[in-house]
C-alpha cells in the first residue's frame, strides 16, 4: 500500500477541492433551501473532504460532480439530525434575525470540531441586549436548579447535563461511565423523576408565597 | 413606506461565500410569497415585495474587487468590513479545517426602501436555449486551458507552482460550472479566476489581455462565441512550439 507525503502542493490540492465543494453545494443548495443550512451543509461535505481527501479526490477528480453526488444525502441527513436534536430537547430559539437556532451549542450528532474549535470566532454581538436582565435570570435559574437537584448525587447530575445539558447520547455516557446503557438510561430516568418532584415542589411553593426559594444546598 | 430591517450577514473567508438574511421585523413581508432570483450560478436573490429577503454570493471577495456586487447599495459598508475583516482574522491560520469552518456575522440596520430591488434583465427562452448548446464547447475549452496551464507549472519554484495550479483548478470550476449549470454564467469564478491570474507569471503580458477579455466575455452569453474564439487563439498560442525535422 503507498503512503503519500504530504507536500505543499498536494496540501494546496487538497484544501482547493474542499473549498470548490463548498461552493457547488452552496450554488445546488441555494435553489431548495433557505437560511443558512446551505452553509452548514457545505461545511459539513467539505470537512468529510478533508479527512479522506485523497481516496475522494481520486474516485471524483472533478468536485463539482463530487458536491452534487453528495448535496442530496447530505441534506437530508441534516434534516434528520435537526429533528432528532429537537426530539432531544433540544429547543430552537427565535433569533433577532428571525430564524431559530438550537438554545445550546453542543448537541448529539454535531460536527466534532477540530482542535482550536470549530466554529473559532464569530464577530456577531448584540449591542442591545441588557445585561442585568440577563444577571436576574441566571441567578434564578440557578437558585432554581439547586433546588430541582436536591438529594441527588453530583454523579447523576453530571450524567444527566452530560445527555440533556451538553447532547451527549445515552450510550457515550455509558462508555465513559464504564456501564450498560441500560443501566444509565434507568438511572436517568429516575434523576429526572426526581427533579421533576422536585420541581412541583418548588412550584408549589412559588405559587404559595410568590417569593423565590433560599438557595438550599444542592449537590451540583 | 418608512421602517428598517435587520440583515444579518454571513462569510465564509475559505470558500468566498457571502450569504444574508433580512428581517422585516412584525412587517407582512416577512411571511408573504417570495420570488426567487438567480442571476448567474454564483447568484441566489430572494425578494419579498420587491424588498430583499435573502441572498447568496459564490466568490463575494473575487466579484467585489472587480466590479459591485449584484446586492443593494446600502449593504456594501458592511459587507466590505465584514469580509476585510473576517479574511484578516483567517490570515495566520494554517490548520485547514479550522480554516474551512470559520465564518464571521454581521448584523446591520438598515432602512427598508435602501432594500429595493433593481430590475434585471431576463433572458429569453431561445437566447438561453442557445446557451446550452454552446455551454458544452465553452466548457471543453476552458478544460484544455486548465490542462495547458498545468503544464506550465515550474519544477523549481514553489510558491508559483502554488499559483499555477491553483490558477488550473480555478479554470477547470469554472469549466464544470458552466457545464453543469446548463448555459448559467458563473461571474464569481470567472472574477476569481482573473484574480489568480495576475497574482502569478504563468502568462506572458499579451495572453493575460486576451485571458482576461475572453473571461469577461464569459460574464455575458451572448459575448459567448467571441470568447470561445479567443480561448481558441489562447489555446493556440500556448502550445509548445514543434521541434524542427
Amino acid at each position: 500500500m503507498t503512503d503519500t507525503q504530504p507536500t505543499p502542493r498536494l496540501d494546496a490540492a487538497a484544501h482547493d477541492y474542499a473549498v470548490a465543494v463548498f461552493r457547488e453545494v452552496m450554488r445546488v443548495a441555494a435553489a431548495v433551501r433557505r437560511g443558512f443550512d446551505a452553509g452548514d451543509i457545505a461545511a459539513e461535505i467539505s470537512a468529510e473532504v478533508l479527512e479522506r481527501p485523497e481516496s475522494i479526490m481520486s474516485r471524483y477528480p472533478d468536485p463539482v460532480r463530487y458536491a452534487r453526488r453528495r448535496v442530496r444525502h447530505a441534506g437530508i441527513s441534516h434534516d434528520r439530525r435537526q429533528r432528532v436534536q429537537r426530539g432531544e430537547g433540544a429547543r430552537l430559539y427565535p433569533q433577532r434575525d428571525g430564524t431559530l437556532q438550537p438554545g445550546r451549542p453542543y448537541l448529539s450528532g454535531n460536527a466534532t470540531p477540530a482542535a482550536g474549535g470549530g466554529e473559532w470566532f464569530s464577530t456577531v454581538s448584540d449591542p442591545r441586549g441588557e445585561f442585568e436582565t440577563g444577571a436576574d435570570e441566571r441567578m434564578a435559574a440557578t437558585a432554581a436548579l439547586q433546588w430541582c437537584c436536591q438529594g441527588l448525587t453530583s454523579t447523576v447530575v453530571h450524567e444527566l447535563w452530560l445527555v440533556d445539558g451538553c447532547g451527549y447520547t445515552v450510550l457515550e455516557v455509558a462508555q465513559l461511565c464504564g456501564q450498560r446503557r441500560e443501566t444509565v438510561s434507568r438511572r436517568l430516568n429516575q434523576t429526572r423523576r426526581q427533579i421533576r418532584k422536585n420541581h412541583a415542589a418548588l412550584a408549589s411553593i412559588n405559587n404559595a408565597t410568590s417569593d423565590p426559594p433560599s438557595t438550599a444546598g444542592g449537590t451540583t | 413606506m418608512s421602517g428598517t430591517a435587520l440583515v444579518t450577514l454571513r462569510y465564509r473567508p475559505a470558500a468566498d461565500v457571502l450569504s444574508g438574511q433580512v428581517s422585516f421585523g412584525d412587517l407582512a413581508g416577512a411571511t408573504t410569497e417570495t420570488v426567487e432570483e438567480s442571476r448567474d450560478a454564483d447568484t441566489a436573490l430572494v425578494w419579498s415585495h420587491n424588498r430583499l429577503r435573502s441572498f447568496q454570493i459564490v466568490f463575494a471577495a473575487a466579484r467585489a474587487s472587480v466590479g459591485p456586487l449584484p446586492l443593494p447599495h446600502s449593504l456594501f459598508p458592511a459587507i466590505e468590513t465584514l469580509i476585510i475583516t473576517a479574511l484578516h482574522a483567517v490570515d495566520g491560520v494554517h490548520d485547514p479545517l479550522v480554516r474551512l469552518r470559520a465564518k464571521a456575522e454581521a448584523t446591520t440596520e438598515l432602512p427598508l426602501q435602501s432594500l429595493t430591488r433593481d430590475h434585471a434583465p431576463k433572458l429569453s427562452s431561445h437566447r438561453q436555449a442557445l446557451d446550452r448548446r454552446s455551454a458544452t464547447q465553452l466548457s471543453h475549452a476552458l478544460c484544455q486551458l486548465a490542462d495547458a496551464v498545468h503544464t506550465r507549472v515550474p519544477a523549481d519554484d514553489v510558491v508559483e507552482a502554488l499559483h499555477t495550479d491553483h490558477l488550473a483548478r480555478l479554470l477547470r470550476e469554472l469549466s464544470s460550472t458552466i457545464q453543469h449549470q446548463h448555459g448559467s454564467t458563473s461571474p464569481g469564478t470567472t472574477a476569481a479566476a482573473r484574480v489568480a491570474a495576475r497574482a502569478g507569471d504563468t502568462f506572458s503580458v499579451g495572453e493575460l489581455a486576451t485571458l482576461e477579455q475572453t473571461l469577461t466575455a464569459l460574464d455575458d452569453p451572448a459575448s459567448w462565441p467571441s470568447a470561445s474564439t479567443s480561448l481558441h487563439h489562447l489555446l493556440l498560442g500556448m502550445q509548445p512550439p514543434q521541434p524542427h525535422r
